[in-house]
């Protein structure tokens, strides 16, 4: 806690309204700073969730920071990061078998899970291998991301602001 | 630990819709889908708060999926886009009203495998009071 000692009187009011008045001006360097703490933190806990490795054959997304048009935001991006935050739902086509899609060319990943727990086959993308799934869950990295981050805010803006203005 | 799964679900068959929903149920089923589809699903439940050892209050968070595809709403071909977007009314009605749950995100999703259904998904979260079943925001 920072203490500020004046002798009252004028001189000790010119003091307060000088220190006030840095302190007013120092605002949106520590808003900044907060903001971009906040964000690097979101990042890192994004970071923490996001899948490293396929799964069930959906490509890794990458994790980053961006301007936004009202501050900084923590991005998630790539072609099937919806289906890992989302989960897969009830979508795609109906053959489940593997000799279809090299016969045919099917070109689905994902079923409408009309095989029920048997789950289907679908061709792994990048390496074309036969994987067996029964439908992915939503992995939900950035809700986690987001909840770890949100429960951090208090604390972060505190070392912020201990940190800038003592 | 409480899982309000079923109970969304039997609340949301209760609803009005704009058009005749084929079937709400919970995610994964063996059950061969059909359209106008709403399904529901918990994505998390921690402890937030835990009294004597026993839980008070727990955060919770629930997907609601729902896929249409094209269809006729009285007597106009709607998108499954549109059909989707309508039902989703009626859904965030009966959550906040219902449930008294906040709406936290809402997603279109692209299907590159099949264009002929639309998913949109809507997500929900809340801290209930296990002991009571009251929701706080």
């Amino acid at each position: 806690m920072k203490e500020l000692t004046v002798v009252l009187g004028e001189e000790g009011i010119r003091t307060l309204k000088s220190y006030f008045s840095a302190l007013q001006d120092s605002l949106p360097t520590v808003a900044d700073a907060v903001e971009s703490a906040i964000a690097e933190y979101g990042e890192q806990a994004l970071r923490e969730f996001a899948p490293t490795n396929d799964i069930d054959g959906n490509e890794v997304g990458s994790v980053s920071i961006e301007q936004g048009r009202d501050g900084l935001r923590v991005v998630y991006s790539g072609s099937d990061v919806a289906y890992i935050e989302f989960g897969t739902g009830y979508i795609g086509q109906n053959n489940p078998y593997p000799d279809e899609i090299v016969l045919n060319g099917a070109n689905w990943v994902y079923d409408v899970n009309e095989h029920g727990v048997n789950g289907w086959v679908y061709r792994r993308k990048g390496t074309g291998e036969l994987a067996h799934s029964r439908g992915m869950k939503p992995e939900a990295p950035v809700l986690k991301a987001f909840k770890k981050t949100e429960k951090e805010v208090p604390i972060i803006v505190a070392k912020v602001i201990h940190e800038k203005l003592g | 630990m409480k899982n309000l799964v079923n109970t969304v679900i039997t609340q949301l068959d209760t609803l009005t819709y704009p058009v005749v929903m084929s079937v709400i149920r919970a995610s994964y089923s063996k059950a061969v889908p059909v359209y106008p589809m709403i399904v529901v699903e918990e994505i998390s439940n921690a402890t937030l708060m835990a009294l004597k050892g026993e839980e008070r209050l727990s955060s919770v968070v629930y997907q609601i999926d729902i896929f249409s595809k094209d269809m006729f709403v009285a007597t106009t071909l709607t998108s499954g886009v549109a059909v989707c977007r309508e039902i989703a009314t009626s859904v965030d009605a009966g959550l906040n009203s219902i449930f008294g749950m906040t709406r936290t995100s809402s997603a279109e999703l692209p299907d590159i495998n099949d264009a002929t259904v639309s998913r949109l998904v809507l997500r929900y979260s809340g801290i209930l009071d296990v002991k009571t079943d009251y929701m706080y925001r």
